[in-house]
């Protein structure tokens, strides 16, 4: 229990939020924020496709925006760093930088004025409402008060658990991701992980209401039969007999004299495996 | 993505497939094992993988003591792939082993876009007799090993037949821990003959499987693939017919889309929606043990995967030519998943 009351103590350290919100974001929705509801609010095929066509077409002149402002602030250093500065040389410098600035911004508000000008008024009402919900949850003091209410029901929580016999494990790993996220300033992740830690917690206590049981089931054997139907055996990508083990492939090489050929991935390399 | 785009885009390809089988020995690594290679002579190898690779996942050839002879991370088309292979053979008949020395070739783009050589490491390397191989995981004791098959349907309900692509076809694997096997026979127990949920940690693991496309668009993968996910709705229910049998049911819906740090690292842009109507069957070992001894589910319903909208929009460039960030996946349309505890293929029983 050593290492949940750490846990819990750095959690409550961390649990400090700063940052201060745009008042003009009030106003317009981010793409996100729409995909994010686009159900909710019914956005159609043809809406996403040009917002979507919006935020690219931003997307890629905001790179080179971004470093035309880079430029213009790597000269006016190199500027500012002569030991006889030269005034005009630096307020011709300084008007690049706000004007690389200016056009990095008018670039993001433009995207952000086309999007919400693709919603109709109904949607883009709901999505300002959720927006505006969103906005009170990122409230630093809201996001603290909200946190530390959290932290300290999990605490009790464990604390019920370990009275009870029980060693939460599993919350105790889990909540050691909590410190490091806030850390790095990741909030909603940090409290997606008090909640996914609270669900455990209050797994055996929810009292949803059950749906209505379907008034016939399958057989096992029908739903194996079901499963199988469904997988093909004849694949083009199982026909290659990858070997998993270096050594085995080297050892076949000089026995057959072939080179070999290593296919370098992420995760598990067999036969019956997403990649 | 890379390993989902080259699977489907050159180990896929007949032509492809017949020369490997031929004239070369395949071996697929694991990219994790490469950047933090094990001890051993096996490591000492991995190290030099490491040392010459250009980025974590690619192509690369070796001769029969272990030199580095090509790597290639895309080609230029399909046909460029097959050169790259008779490239590969020719220098191998020149080099087959460490008589001669052979500098390590890193083409980003074969044939065209080629970085520069890299010198190998000097001297032969002497295999052991007998070795353990580090290059499969285990699964952990008691955890459940199930298998997940998923289908794209057509109009008429029936599965796309074109099991080359995964946004049509997947395969996967996942294991259900022995706790959540635990958890589940004690809410199956407390509710006597009631319906129950669940258990949230069981619901999302299996929601969590059923989904078409590769690694980085799993719906609630969250933080870990940059995910964002914007809907997670599980409700999945049971109830226990008989002493040791559940029958399972419900729903999920569930979304998500790039975070901005998917976002940020390699531009990419997705969308994944799906919604599914469960129904499945679960029995338990008839001792006190509460180990799964047999799960078949199946999972009906829509999905909506989107991949890269906008890349790889030029006609004329192959899937190959740009196999880091994958072709573009435009799907919508109904699907199919099938879920079983795998049996062991030798004694036909439950693996676990």
């Amino acid at each position: 229990m050593k290492t949940m009351r750490l846990f819990l103590l750095l959690a409550s350290v961390a649990v400090c939020a700063n940052g201060q919100q745009d008042p003009l974001s009030q106003h317009l929705v981010p793409p996100q924020v729409i995909m994010q509801k686009a159900a909710d609010v019914g956005l159609t095929d043809e809406q996403r496709d040009a917002i979507r066509d919006a935020v690219e077409n931003s997307h890629q002149q905001s790179s080179e925006k971004q470093m035309t402002l880079q430029a213009a602030v790597e000269t006016l250093g190199e500027i500012l760093q002569e030991y006889k500065i030269e005034e005009p040389k630096a307020i011709e410098g300084l008007d690049s930088v706000v004007d690389a600035e200016r056009a990095v911004k008018q670039l993001h508000l433009q995207m952000l004025v086309q999007v919400n000008n693709i919603l109709t008024e109904s949607q883009r009402n709901a999505l300002r409402k959720f927006h505006a919900i969103q906005r009170e949850k990122r409230d630093p003091k809201a996001l603290e008060k909200r946190l530390t209410a959290k932290v300290k029901q999990v605490q009790k929580g464990v604390q019920a658990k370990s009275q009870a016999g029980e060693q939460p494990i599993e919350i105790v790993e889990l909540m050691q991701k909590f410190p490091k996220l806030m850390e790095l300033g990741k909030h909603d992740e940090a409290e997606a992980v008090l909640d996914k830690a609270l669900e455990l917690l209050g797994e055996e206590e929810a009292e949803e209401e059950a749906p209505e049981t379907p008034t016939s089931f399958k057989s096992t054997e029908e739903l194996k039969s079901e499963v199988a139907a469904l997988r093909v055996e004849e694949v083009a990508w199982r026909k290659i007999q990858w070997k998993t083990c270096l050594l085995d492939g080297l050892k076949a090489s000089q026995e057959e004299k072939k080179p070999i050929i290593l296919w370098v991935f992420i995760d598990r390399p067999v036969d019956d495996k997403r990649c | 993505m890379f390993a989902g785009a080259a699977r489907e885009a050159v180990f896929s390809n007949p032509d492809v497939i017949a020369r490997i089988e031929r004239n070369f020995i395949p071996v697929a690594l694991k990219a994790g094992k490469v950047q933090s290679p094990p001890t051993g002579v096996e490591g000492k190898l991995y190290q030099e993988l490491k040392r010459t690779q250009l980025v974590p996942q690619g192509i690369c050839t070796m001769n029969s003591s272990g030199k580095v002879l090509s790597w290639a991370v895309m080609f230029e088309n399909n046909k460029s792939v097959l050169g790259f292979l008779d490239h590969v053979i020719s220098r191998y008949q020149a080099t087959p082993d460490a008589a001669k020395s052979v500098t390590a070739e890193r083409f980003m783009r074969y044939p065209a876009h080629k970085l520069d050589d890299m010198a190998n490491r000097e001297g032969e390397l002497e295999l052991p007799q007998t070795h353990d191989c580090p290059g499969d995981l285990p699964s952990p004791e008691g955890a459940l090993l199930t298998k997940v098959v998923g289908r794209a349907l057509d109009t008429e309900g029936q599965p796309i037949s074109n099991a080359r692509i995964q946004d049509n076809y997947i395969e996967d694997r996942f294991d259900i821990p022995r706790s959540m096997q635990n958890a589940l026979k004690e809410a199956a127990f407390t509710a006597g003959d009631r319906a129950f949920p669940v258990p949230k940690s069981l619901a999302r693991l299996l929601v969590q499987n059923a989904y078409l496309g590769m690694l980085d668009v799993m719906p609630i993968g969250d933080g870990r693939i940059n995910a964002e996910t914007t809907k997670a709705d599980m409700a999945l229910w049971a109830k226990r017919i008989g002493e040791t049998r559940l029958q399972l049911w419900g729903t999920s819906d569930v979304s998500a889309f790039q975070d901005e740090n998917g976002k940020r690292s390699d531009d990419r842009l997705w969308e994944h929606d799906i919604s599914l109507q469960w129904h499945g069957a679960i029995e338990f070992n008839e001792d006190d043990t509460s180990a799964i001894q047999s799960l078949a589910i199946i999972a009906e319903g829509n999905e909506r995967l989107l991949w890269n909208r906008g890349s790889s929009n030029d006609k004329n460039t192959q899937d190959v030519a740009d196999l880091p960030a994958g072709r573009r996946i435009d799907f919508k349309g109904s699907v199919r998943y099938g879920m079983q505890s795998a049996t062991n293929e030798a004694s036909g029983e439950i693996e676990h």
